[in-house]
């Protein structure tokens, strides 16, 4: 390790107790809130949705808590601390434009969808919006494997920096942390998940921000992050980097192609994820003050954390610690985020960033979990096996739920198969690139079929599956990360319209339904009002 | 071949799509307002 540069410190007694009580203190929340949450719902659908009256506030927290993994949180600053400028400027700054579309696009219909369809799932709305049962249950089984790829790598970067940061073995963490996720899952159904997520994002969006500004103004400004990085390697400062390879995860890095793949990909899985859209099924009718408040409350928690994030946090971090990090063959750049809290906040601010990380990884899984096993419970058990009753399915969302956070946590103290760790690579892209036509451009085009969309999730499934072998799988890889990108949002484009073209649309009746005619076009046809 | 880098390029291009993205996303809100307003 150099000396020139900052070490990993040893675990203090400060740093074990802070990181503690955090973290306590947060599963405590987790499970008042749950509890509250528990005389809020009152049958099956309320179990799944609540009252549909969460306001803005809550939903807009929400939204961030459930996009703010803990990827994003610090897999992300890890990324520009070992690549450096180039690892994830354009991307990390597409990602706030990537959030804000989804409310844009996606808040409103998916809320009054919900409701004409009666509807409690995203699942659910498709298949009612589609007038097909058989395309539900594609649906749902589509969303429940990649979600399931999705979350098997949530606890990972928790686990694995609670480890290196305490000394701690995170299997007593990780186990209370998922017990605890059971409890307000399941005692709090929908509404208590919502709240959870909200006050987590809240939360690491108060800490993400901090840190970012602290760092900006520790390092002393942009040029001397600049001066500094020249001197170790120019090529941190570049924001395309061509001597790395241009084929695998990396041409996202290197080429114009993989970095014009990285604005595609974070808005596609903005829009896309099931688990931020299901964040408005459960709100109000928003008025226009509402809906302005909803966007400013993500602009402000997600925005400059993110962007910061991936940009100067990676860079300040790599301005203290060279490479110190990168020799830690275990954790490497996963550490670059806590370690800079650590070394310019001390012990704690790294307990404030850890107690954070903690709650990103577990709101994100709750998200995932909850989505996992209504699609399971709802989405294929309801659909055709109806005189199910309530209190069967309830029980049996209490058992889904057990076992799919359970196996994230198995999965990151056990090295998960190698197949599996292939197909959770482009989980996230496949999701994002299937549902952002599937869900959201069904909002819009009464055209779509459900051929149409089937088509699509058959595609993306199939892909995605296939990318991840041929960036990650095979070596040397067959193809970039950004050209696998490129070719699944086409092909899903292709997919979607081509099949919807060419086959039958719903009924009239339920397109007019879902689609009724503007005031303008009403006003031109005045015989549209009476009917 | 090694690269010349000038790293006032890379805070200039940071900053460019930084402050397009935000013009976006105020015009884009500021449009999606009025339309709701209209319906």
């Amino acid at each position: 390790m150099s000396g020139q540069f900052l070490n990993i410190p040893t675990p203090t007694s400060g740093m074990v107790i802070g990181s503690v009580i955090g973290t306590a203190c947060l599963l405590i929340v987790a499970v008042a809130l749950g509890l509250i949450a528990k005389r809020r719902w009152k049958s099956y659908d309320e179990f799944l949705v609540g009252k549909r009256d969460f306001g803005p506030w809550v939903t807009g927290f929400a939204l961030c808590g459930a996009y703010l993994s803990g990827w994003a949180f610090c897999g992300s600053t890890g990324m520009v601390y070992k690549f450096g400028f180039s690892g994830m400027w354009f991307g990390g700054i597409w990602g706030l434009v990537g959030i804000i579309p989804a409310i844009w696009l996606a808040a409103t219909k998916t809320r009054d969808f919900a409701e004409k369809l009666n509807a409690t799932t995203i699942t659910e709305t498709l298949g009612r919006r589609f007038e097909s049962k058989g395309l539900q249950t594609i649906i749902a089984i589509s969303m429940l494997f990649f979600l399931f790829m999705y979350s098997v790598g949530q606890l990972k970067a928790a686990g694995g920096v609670w480890y290196a940061v305490t000394g701690l073995r995170p299997f007593w963490c990780l186990l209370i942390c998922i017990a605890i996720a059971w409890v307000f899952l399941a005692v709090g159904g929908y509404t208590g998940t919502q709240w959870f997520i909200a006050v987590k994002g809240a939360f690491i969006g108060f800490v993400g921000g901090l840190l970012s500004i602290w760092a900006l103004i520790y390092a002393g400004g942009l040029g001397k992050i600049s001066d500094a990085l020249m001197a170790q390697k120019p090529a941190l400062m570049t924001l395309m980097d061509r001597s790395l390879p241009p084929v695998g995860v990396t041409e996202v890095f290197s080429t114009y192609i993989g970095i014009m793949a990285t604005p595609i990909i974070f808005l596609t899985m903005a829009i896309g994820f099931p688990h931020n859209v299901s964040r408005f099924l459960g709100m109000k009718k928003l008025s226009n003050r509402d809906f302005a408040i909803l966007i400013g409350v993500v602009f402000v928690v997600v925005g400059i954390p993110n962007m910061l994030d991936c940009s100067s946090n990676g860079l300040v971090a790599r301005m203290l610690f060279g490479t110190n990090l990168l020799e830690n063959k275990q954790w490497g750049a996963d550490l670059a985020a806590p370690m800079l809290s650590w070394a310019i906040g001390g012990t704690g601010l790294m307990c404030l960033y850890l107690t954070a990380l903690v709650g990103a990884a577990l709101g994100t899984l709750s998200a995932l979990v909850f989505i996992m096993s209504a699609n399971v419970t709802r989405d294929i058990v309801k659909l055709w096996r109806p005189q199910t009753s309530d209190q069967s399915l309830i029980g049996m969302n209490y058992f889904l739920i057990a076992l799919f956070l359970f196996l994230p946590f198995y999965w990151t103290l056990q090295n998960p198969p190698q197949l599996l760790v292939l197909f959770m690579g482009l989980a996230a892209m496949g999701l994002g690139s299937i549902f952002f036509f599937v869900t959201v451009i069904s909002y819009y085009w009464r055209g779509a079929t459900k051929v149409g969309a089937m088509l699509t999730v058959i595609f993306g499934t199939v892909f995605a599956l296939f990318g991840g072998w041929a960036v990650m799988g095979r070596k040397p890889p067959l193809l970039g990360l950004g050209t696998t990108e490129w070719i699944l949002i086409t092909g899903c484009a292709i997919t979607y319209f081509g099949g919807s073209l060419l086959t039958k649309a719903p009924s009239a009746k339920l397109l007019d339904k879902l689609f009724p005619p503007k005031k303008a076009e009403m006003a031109i046809k005045p015989g549209l009002v009476g009917e | 071949m090694e690269q010349v880098v000038d790293p006032n390029v890379a805070w200039i291009g940071w900053a460019l799509v930084l402050a397009f993205n935000l013009l976006l996303t105020v015009i884009g809100t500021w449009l999606i307002l009025r339309r709701r307003r209209e319906e």
